[in-house]
């Protein structure tokens, strides 16, 4: 069989009553195909619904460890008492009930070789294509005196969950003229706008509870995402740049670069320049690299792991295909919306190739809402392609001319519709996700 | 099993790529296309957030004349020289893309080509829409009803729930987002056909409250 006589035959075979094929070879077809998906989160959800939408045929396996997954985006929302944790949580049930197996283990090998996923449940995995999108894990390694156990207490709260809970009870129990200090992490990591728009939402939960408190934003950069918009929304609803600021951010020309020591008893960070911060509510962002297998299996080059940026098969290992935030996506923010693009680009791009097809052209977008106050949104969105840089690499590119950030000039309409517009965004992207 | 790789056209140099730049061959699929809209219109263009449409069932033209307002930022000549550049898509006796007020829409409709629009439109018009289920007063949509039989009913025929003759699905949209969509209507930031904008002007506060919880008020 050549490879357009097949085409033909799958086109043919979808409009055609499935009973006359009956009797034929299955070499070359999907339908024996398996995948197996590592990590249900935006990347990994998306992917093994999309790829069971593309072809029923493929057995799609979910292996993930937790039975609930928390949304990083909209955590800010409950770190600021806007909503409960519980409206981030989502399950799996409707992944089930479309033919997607779902299991609950923790994937601790990939043998690329003989196309293999272990877990620490004991279980074995055969697969004939392999997504992984394992999200982030922290470098603590680098921050003195902070670590997994000591974050229990001083949240990162950069993946939402039990930590998100924590952070929010601490604001709770503070008293009223307390400092809440934030250490956003250096570049790249995962949802460029996220520490500001905590440090927002956060302000904004301060202004109506307790007005004499403020929050001190020690950064490790000495620019960041949207950083116009917030100074600007800052100015208007927080005092930004007076005496009575209620957000005050500190460049990290003036940390120099971040923090170095955290101490935990004394709820003290100390910034590389050597200047000590006591906080009554402290909330350390760790630099971030893509999640532990990504490391165990061999994908990653430095932090994060190089892939094909029209397919996302990972450079490193034939037949694994990385997304979402572990991945090198270009100029593609490491954000929820990201990852659920690149998930379908990912899918049909796999279920072509299990057909021994040439993966179709991909297309990919990316909006990203925040929120800085009540009634106050604002947004960056872009339309990217397939293409290559000056060098001739395969790149993904953001559309000249498209995409931009919310005008600096935007009426006070436009902004209110820009939270409704973050709000109904949530609803519809968890319900492509999580059905 | 190995497919070979065929190189994509260049598009252009730099990380920013030209939206003009792909040929019709390297065109993205519809279905692709479509696909990244769902963030934020809902999987199969049925949006479950109230702020933001549905675009299920959207005629073609509609669907069409929206995106190239968007795109183009309603300029009347950028959007007749696409009309007259595809004969066999757009009839131009048939087809008016006013201007539309956008806060985020503008920014991504700038990121396609004509083609590529096209093709959405015609995934989005044979989505079935799905009418949302949401709380209304009846004595609002009895009202409402009225409102609708004399000045709407003429052209969104059918009490508003369908797109035939190119405008767009009332009956079971989203009422926040109709809400905001009436109010550009009414100031001017969203312009209308001539004989919208004469019935418009004959509608009060509380006749527009009540078109809101007719349209509301469908279901199936």
């Amino acid at each position: 069989m050549t490879n357009i006589t097949r085409r033909r035959f799958i086109q043919g075979a979808g409009a055609a009553s499935l009973a006359g094929l009956a009797g034929l070879p299955r070499i070359g077809l999907a339908a024996n195909a398996r995948v197996v998906v590592v990590g249900g989160g935006i990347g990994g959800a998306t992917c093994a619904r999309y790829l069971r939408i593309a072809d029923p045929s493929i057995e799609v396996t979910l292996i993930e460890p937790n039975a609930t997954y928390h949304t990083c985006f909209m955590s800010n929302e409950v770190i600021g008492g806007m909503r409960p944790l519980d409206s981030l949580a989502f399950g799996y049930d409707r992944l089930v009930a479309e033919g997607v197996k779902v299991v609950k283990d923790t994937v601790t090998g990939i043998d690329t070789a003989a196309r293999k996923v272990s877990t620490a449940g004991g279980g074995s995995y055969g697969y004939d294509r392999c997504v992984v999108s394992p999200g982030i894990d922290f470098k603590f390694d680098l921050i003195e005196g902070y670590d997994a156990g000591v974050a229990e207490s001083i949240p990162h709260a950069w993946k939402a969950g039990p930590q998100t809970a924590v952070l929010r009870k601490q604001l709770e129990g503070m008293r009223d003229g307390g400092t809440v200090v934030i250490c956003p992490p250096p570049n790249p990591f995962r949802c460029p706008p996220g520490p500001y728009e905590r440090a927002s939402l956060i302000a904004q939960y301060l202004k109506d509870h307790k007005p004499k408190s403020k929050v001190l934003i020690l950064d490790a950069k000495s620019k960041f995402s949207k950083q116009g918009l917030f100074t600007q929304g800052w100015k208007k609803l927080y005092g930004f740049g007076t005496d009575n600021a209620m957000i005050e951010w500190v460049s990290g020309n003036s940390t120099d670069f971040g923090v170095s020591q955290v101490d935990a008893e004394a709820r003290s960070v100390t910034t590389k320049f050597g200047d000590t911060h006591k906080a009554d509510v402290l909330n350390v962002i760790p630099a971030q690299k893509a999640g532990a297998i990504a490391f165990a299996a061999g994908l990653v080059d430095g932090d994060w792991c190089p892939v094909d940026k029209g397919t996302f098969e990972s450079t490193r290992a034939p037949g694994v295909h990385v997304l979402g935030d572990a991945s090198i996506a270009t100029a593609m923010p490491k954000s929820g919306y990201s990852a659920n693009s690149q998930a379908k680009v990912c899918a049909a791009a796999i279920a072509s190739l299990l057909r021994d097809q040439q993966p179709g052209t991909p297309s990919y977008v990316n909006t990203c809402y925040s929120i800085v106050g009540h009634d106050y949104g604002i947004s960056v969105a872009a339309v990217y392609r397939l293409g290559k840089d000056d060098q001739g690499k395969p790149v993904i590119g953001g559309v000249k001319g498209a995409g931009g950030l919310t005008p600096g000039d935007a009426s006070p309409e436009h902004l209110r519709r820009e939270v409704e517009y973050a709000h109904s965004w949530f609803n519809n992207i968890t319900k492509d996700v999580f059905g | 099993m190995r497919y070979r790789k065929v190189e994509a056209a260049v598009l252009a140099a730099g990380l920013a790529l030209g939206a003009g730049g792909a040929g019709a061959a390297d065109m993205a699929s519809a279905q692709m296309l479509s696909n990244a809209c769902a963030p934020c219109h809902g999987p199969a263009g049925n949006s479950a957030g109230p702020a933001i449409p549905g675009i299920a069932g959207l005629s073609k033209n509609y669907f069409i004349a929206a995106m190239l307002a968007y795109k183009y930022d309603g300029d009347r000549d950028a959007i007749e020289s696409v009309v007259a550049a595809n004969p066999s898509v757009l009839e131009a006796d048939e087809f008016e893309a006013l201007p539309r007020s956008a806060t985020i829409m503008g920014r991504i409709a700038k990121g396609y080509t004509d083609a590529e629009i096209f093709a959405m439109a015609d995934v989005f018009a044979t989505q079935p829409f799905v009418p949302k289920g949401q709380e209304t007063d009846p004595a609002l949509v009895r009202s409402g009803a009225s409102v609708h039989e004399n000045a709407c009913e003429k052209c969104h025929e059918d009490g508003g729930t369908t797109s035939v003759d190119d405008v767009g699905i009332l009956a079971g949209q989203w009422m926040p987002y109709l809400r905001n969509a009436l109010a550009d209507f009414r100031n001017g930031d969203r312009k209308m056909p001539k004989k919208m904008a004469s019935k418009m002007k004959e509608l009060n506060d509380s006749d527009v409250e009540a078109l809101l919880h007719f349209y509301g008020s469908h279901q199936k």
